[in-house]
């Protein structure tokens, strides 16, 4: 059991940002890349999430899974690349620069609220240990 | 004696209202969490538990205060949807609701704080 | 019909049956002084007996040691209340540390009323053999 409260569910919330910020990181740094291991350009990483019952009776947060999006990105007339097809067209991945910006955004905002709900819940238990003294 | 100097209504509203802000805290730490759940919907403490410590508190009613029993949650209803996944916790107004919970936790730590001292105070004449 | 002569008229008066009343107010004096009177006299007797203060002020029952026996099941009820929300804390069962702190404050505060009850009361003894002698 926690003492201080909800510190379960605020730490499985940071550390579903962080995974979310991960990929993100990984995206932006791929935006570019025309080739992978596995053959083809780079497929842009999602992060799912669900809610999970902890052991303490917090509703926290749970990276369900980090799958590629199959979806295809930009396909451009590049034949001078060393990566184009024998039609000349350079398949681009399917990372979007404004798009991962603002879900990075997002999750660097959820990852800092969730820093300063620690910071109170760490000071409530605090407060309650000041009861009468 | 000891029951009847302990048995202000206030008192008892205090510790009480500890245990619905201290559950609150831990509830709404959960929807913060969630904030990015697709479909999440965001919890609370029961209306029908609130009215009813509220109307126990103003009547200054001390059997029911002691009454109170098992705090009881809820998926809040009929809060607009904040993602198109059907995510119903704004981030903001979370983080308002937990901060104003925590000062309602904290000034009810501090009238019990109160209540003590003065009691030690009149028990043994000394201010400390 | 003259107001005066009416008030003054001793058939009036005697609706109020004022002699009668006197002897109720009488009767209900003599009846709350009643338990006050017992109990003064029980202690005066056991104070004044020679068989040692203590067996014998128990075998009057003396409604005021009576009161303290009580008191100090009262104490020693919250005491225990104490370490039971101390041990559930401890073994880690609850994390209710307001509610164990407002206990053990509540516990203190009944235990020092009893201590100093108990210099009050060796203090108003001391204070009696003075007279005495």
């Amino acid at each position: 059991m926690d003492f201080i409260p909800g510190i379960g569910a605020t730490a499985s919330g940071l550390d579903a940002q962080r995974v979310r910020l991960e990929a993100i990181a990984q995206n932006l740094a791929n935006i570019n890349t025309t080739k992978t291991a596995s053959g083809g350009a780079y497929q842009r990483q999602v992060v799912s999430f669900v809610q999970e019952l902890d052991r303490a009776g917090n509703m926290g947060v749970r990276v369900d899974s980090v799958t590629s999006d199959k979806s295809e990105g930009v396909s451009r007339y590049e034949p001078s690349h060393p990566h184009a097809d024998e039609k000349g067209m350079l398949q681009m991945p399917n990372v979007s620069l404004s798009h991962e910006m603002v879900d990075m955004l997002s999750a660097s905002r959820a990852y800092e609220a969730n820093l300063s709900v620690a910071k109170t819940s760490r000071s409530l238990a605090q407060k309650a240990l000041e009861i009468g003294r | 004696m000891i029951e009847a100097l302990l048995s202000s209504p206030n008192y008892q509203a205090s510790k009480t209202i500890l245990d619905v802000t201290a559950e609150r805290h831990r509830v709404m730490a959960g929807n913060l969490a969630n904030v990015n759940t697709p479909g999440y919907q965001r919890m609370d403490v029961a209306e029908s538990f609130k009215s009813s410590l509220q109307s126990a508190i103003k009547e200054q009613d001390l059997g029911a205060l002691r009454q109170v029993g098992g705090i009881q949650l809820e998926e809040v209803k009929g809060l607009a949807a904040q993602s198109p996944d059907g995510n119903n916790v704004n981030l903001e107004r979370e983080l308002m609701y937990i901060n104003q919970n925590a000062l309602e936790y904290e000034a009810n730590a501090q009238f019990v704080s109160g209540s003590i001292a003065r009691l030690k105070m009149a028990i043994t004449g000394r201010t400390s | 019909m003259n107001p005066i002569s009416s008030a003054y008229n001793p058939q009036v008066f005697s609706q109020f049956s004022v002699p009668k009343q006197d002897a109720e107010l009488l009767e209900m004096g003599n009846s709350m002084a009643e338990p006050f009177q017992k109990s003064l006299e029980s202690g005066i007797a056991g104070l004044q007996s020679t068989h040692g203060v203590g067996s014998s002020i128990r075998a009057n029952g003396s409604p005021f040691i009576d009161s303290i026996g009580g008191f100090v099941k009262e104490v020693d009820a919250k005491s225990k209340e104490a370490e039971l929300a101390r041990s559930s804390i401890l073994s880690g069962e609850s994390n209710n540390i307001h509610q164990a702190m407002i206990a053990s404050q509540e516990a203190g505060v009944s235990f020092s009323l009893m201590v100093e009850m108990r210099n009050k009361v060796l203090e108003t003894y001391q204070e009696l053999m003075r007279l005495q002698v």
